[in-house]
C-alpha cells in the first residue's frame, strides 16, 4: 500500500468510518455456526459417499473374482495346463526320441496334432501307451495293479501328481515289463521300470501334464480313436481388445447459463449465479482395443447444493399536484401549482436453497496412447443427464410483474432444471499398475447441447469443468485354451 | 472471565473451543460490520458479507501467523470477500454520464455536518463499481495499481471511477446540505 494524495472528501470518510463500529444482528452468528456445521456435516457425507464408492468397486471386483475362480475350478483343466513337462533322464530335455512332448504353452495342443500327423508321436506297435490303457476299462492285469490310473483319478484337481507317483512307487508284481509307466510330474524322480524290463526307447514314458480332459465318449472301449484324434479343436487366439470395469470420481465447478423466453428473468438469473463445486461417483464399462481406440459407457451420480440469497428493491414513485392560491379578499393575489415527488424503496429479501440430484449416462469414444506403463489418450461424446431439484424459493416474476423470489413448485423445479444432452470432452493420463489395473486421471468438460422439452420461460443450461479420477480392471485378460 | 490474548484467542478457536469462537466474533463482528456495510448495497447484503466472511475467518485461521495483528488480517479477508461478492456484477452495473459535470468542491462545514449514518448511506448509493474502488482507494489506503490487480481492471479504469465516484458523492453532498439549508431557512 503506498502513499497518495489525500482528498478532502477521502479524509472524512476515513476518518468518520475508518474506525467506526455497529452492532449486527445476533441471527449473523447464529447463521455463521450453523453454516460452519453444515459444511462439516457435508464433509461427512462426502466421506461417507467416498467409502461406499470404495466397498462396492473392491466388493465388484473381489466378486468377479469369486465367479470366474469358481470357473476356472469347474473346467478343470487350467490346473492340468499349467504344469511343466517333466524332464526324463536319459533323453534331451525331457523328450522322448520320436515323441513330441506338450508343454505348459497352449499352442502344444497344436504341436500335437502335427506330430501325430508326422507319425513321430506314436507309440511303437508292440507296446501300449498309458493313455490307451487309461482308456482301457477291462478289468486291471495283476502284474499293474498299482500303477493303473483311471483318467478320472489324473484329471480331479484334487490329486496331484505326487500321489500319482506315490502310487507307483510299489514295484510291480511281475508281469509285462513293457507295460509299467512312470507317472511324475517330478524332475528328479527316477523312473520306474519294472524288473527286467529293457531300458530305452521300449519304455512308454507319459507326462502328466499331456493329459487334457477327455470327452465322455472316448472312455468306452468301442472308441478307437486315438487319444490325439479326440484332442479338442482349442486355438490360441491373440484378442483384439479387453473389457474393463471401473469407478470414477469427479470434482466439478457447476456454472449454469440460464436460457429462456424471458428475457427480463433470464438476465436476473444470470447475473445472480455463480459457479457451485460438486461431487460426482461413477461406474463404467468400456473395451479397449489394441489399436488404441475404446469406448466407454456409464453412470455418475452427481449432487450440488447451492444457497440463494435474493434482494428485491422496489422502489414506488408517487406524483402529487398541489394548486396554492393566495387570495386578498375575493381577489387571486398569488397562485402557484407545486409538484410533489414522494419516492418510497422497499427492500424484500428472500433467502434459500437448491438441492440438485443429478444422474448421467456418458457414452464416449476416445483414443489412447501408450509409453511404457504410462498412457496418454483423448475421450469425447455425449451424456444425457436427469436432474431431480429440490429448493425452497426461486427467482421468478410475481403477479405484479416484478422480480421477486417465491416459494417452488415441483413443477416448476423441473422446468428450471429439464433433461439434456451434453457434449463431454477429456484428457486422460493413467498408469498401468499391473496386466490388469488402471489408474488414471484427467480434465474433464461438460457443457449442455440440447434441453429436452418444450422450451420454458428460464431453464439452467449447465457447463462444467473439473477433474476426473478413476481406477479400471481389465475383465478379460486371460486367453482361453 | 479474564480476556484472551489474541495468540490465545487464536490457539483455542483452531482447538475447536466453542466460547472461544464466540468471543472472537464478538471482539471484531461490530467493527467488520461497518466494513461490510461500506461494501454493501444495503443492511442484509451487509449481513451476508458478515457472516461469509466469518464463516472464512474460521476456515482460514491456520493460516495465520501470530506476528501481525488479528484485525488487520481478518479486515482484509471481510474486504476480499466483498470484492468477490461484486466483481462479476459490479461492472455491469457502471453508469454514465458524469463526464461532463463539472467537479464541484464541497463546503468543508457540510462535510463536517455528515455523521456516520449519512456517511455510510451516500456510500451505499453508489453504484457497485465506484463504491468498490472508492472504498479500496480512500478508505483502505489501497493504489490504483493493488486496486486495478484485485479486481482485475486497468489502472485508468480504476482513477477514472474513483474521479465519477468522487463527482457522485460530491453532488449528493452539496443537494443534502442545499435540501438542509432550504429547510433551516423555511422553518
Amino acid at each position: 500500500m503506498s502513499q497518495h494524495e489525500i482528498h478532502p472528501l477521502d479524509e472524512r470518510f476515513r476518518t468518520v468510518l475508518g474506525q467506526a463500529e455497529r452492532t449486527p444482528p445476533p441471527a449473523v452468528w447464529a447463521a455463521v455456526q450453523a453454516e460452519r456445521k453444515g459444511r462439516r456435516a457435508g464433509w461427512i457425507w462426502r466421506g461417507w459417499v467416498l467409502l461406499a464408492g470404495l466397498v462396492l468397486l473392491f466388493g465388484g471386483v473381489s466378486a468377479y473374482h469369486l465367479i470366474s475362480g469358481r470357473n476356472a475350478r469347474k473346467s478343470g483343466n487350467t490346473t492340468l495346463a499349467s504344469s511343466r513337462p517333466a524332464p526324463i533322464p536319459g533323453m534331451d530335455n525331457g523328450v522322448a526320441p520320436g515323441r513330441h512332448t506338450l508343454s505348459s504353452d497352449p499352442l502344444g495342443s497344436r504341436a500335437v496334432r502335427e506330430g501325430a500327423t508326422s507319425g513321430g508321436w506314436m507309440a511303437p506297435t508292440n507296446e501300449r501307451t498309458a493313455m490307451e490303457r487309461y482308456r482301457d476299462t477291462s478289468p486291471p492285469q495283476k502284474h499293474d495293479t498299482n500303477v493303473d490310473t483311471g483318467p478320472q483319478d489324473l484329471l480331479d484337481g484334487a490329486r496331484s501328481t505326487t500321489e500319482v507317483q506315490e502310487r507307483h512307487t510299489a514295484p510291480p508284481q511281475g508281469g509285462n515289463a513293457q507295460e509299467v509307466v512312470a507317472l511324475t510330474g517330478d524332475p528328479e524322480a527316477t523312473p520306474l521300470v519294472a524288473p527286467g524290463a529293457e531300458e530305452g526307447p521300449q519304455r512308454s514314458v507319459v507326462d502328466a501334464t499331456w493329459l487334457h480332459p477327455l470327452s465322455p465318449n472316448s472312455a468306452g472301449p468301442a472308441n478307437k480313436q486315438p487319444y490325439w484324434r479326440q484332442l479338442p479343436e482349442h486355438r490360441y487366439v491373440i484378442r483384439n481388445g479387453n473389457w474393463w470395469l471401473g469407478a470414477t470420481l469427479g470434482a466439478y465447478t457447476l456454472q449454469d447459463e440460464w436460457r429462456g423466453t424471458d428475457e427480463r428473468l433470464v438476465e436476473a438469473l444470470n447475473n445472480s449465479d455463480a459457479p457451485i463445486g460438486t461431487w460426482a461417483l461413477g461406474l463404467e464399462l468400456g473395451r479397449q482395443w489394441n489399436s488404441g481406440w475404446s469406448i466407454r459407457g456409464g453412470l455418475h451420480l452427481e449432487r450440488s447444493e447451492q444457497q440463494l440469497s435474493h434482494q428485491d428493491r422496489r422502489v414506488f414513485v408517487e406524483q402529487e399536484i398541489t394548486t396554492y392560491y393566495v387570495t386578498l379578499n375575493t381577489q387571486i393575489f398569488l397562485s402557484n401549482v407545486d409538484t410533489v415527488t414522494t419516492v418510497t424503496t422497499e427492500d424484500r429479501s428472500t433467502s434459500g436453497n437448491v438441492q440438485r440430484s443429478m444422474l448421467r449416462v456418458p457414452l464416449e469414444i476416445g483414443h489412447q496412447w501408450g509409453l511404457g506403463r504410462w498412457t496418454i489418450g483423448l475421450q469425447g461424446g455425449f451424456a444425457m443427464e436427469w436432474t431431480r431439484a429440490q429448493g425452497s424459493s426461486l427467482m421468478m416474476i410475481d403477479g405484479e410483474g416484478s422480480l421477486a423470489s417465491l416459494p417452488a413448485a415441483p413443477s416448476l423445479l423441473r422446468s428450471r432444471y429439464p433433461t439434456q444432452l451434453l457434449g463431454v470432452a477429456g484428457l486422460r493420463g493413467g498408469y498401468l499398475i499391473n496386466e490388469h489395473w488402471l489408474l488414471w486421471a484427467g480434465p474433464n468438460y461438460m457443457n449442455a447441447l440440447l434441453a429436452l422439452g418444450t422450451e420454458p420461460i428460464a431453464y439452467a443450461s449447465q457447463q462444467r469443468w473439473g477433474l476426473l479420477f478413476g481406477i479400471s480392471r481389465s475383465i478379460n485378460c486371460k486367453h482361453d485354451p | 472471565m479474564k480476556e484472551q490474548s489474541e495468540s490465545e484467542l487464536v490457539r483455542a478457536c483452531l482447538a475447536n473451543d466453542a466460547a472461544s469462537q464466540e468471543q472472537l466474533y464478538k471482539r471484531y463482528a461490530r467493527r467488520m460490520y461497518v466494513v461490510c456495510l461500506r461494501y454493501a448495497r444495503n443492511d442484509l447484503e451487509a449481513q451476508d458479507l458478515l457472516q461469509e466472511g466469518f464463516i472464512r475467518v474460521f476456515d482460514k485461521l491456520n493460516t495465520f501467523r501470530l506476528q501481525g495483528s488479528l484485525e488487520g488480517w481478518i479486515r482484509r479477508i471481510m474486504v476480499t470477500t466483498a470484492i468477490n461478492q461484486y466483481r462479476r456484477k459490479s461492472y455491469q452495473l457502471e453508469r454514465s454520464g458524469l463526464e461532463h459535470l463539472p467537479d464541484s468542491p464541497v463546503a468543508s462545514e457540510a462535510l463536517e455536518q455528515l455523521g456516520e449514518k449519512e456517511l455510510l448511506a451516500l456510500i451505499a448509493d453508489l453504484p457497485d463499481g465506484y463504491r468498490l474502488v472508492f472504498n479500496l482507494h480512500a478508505i483502505e489506503g489501497y493504489d490504483h495499481g493493488e486496486i486495478a490487480e484485485q479486481l482485475g481492471i486497468g489502472e485508468s479504469t480504476s482513477r477514472s471511477q474513483l474521479a465519477k465516484a468522487r463527482r457522485m458523492l460530491q453532488l449528493k453532498i452539496n443537494e443534502l446540505t442545499l435540501h438542509v439549508a432550504t429547510r433551516d431557512t423555511s422553518a
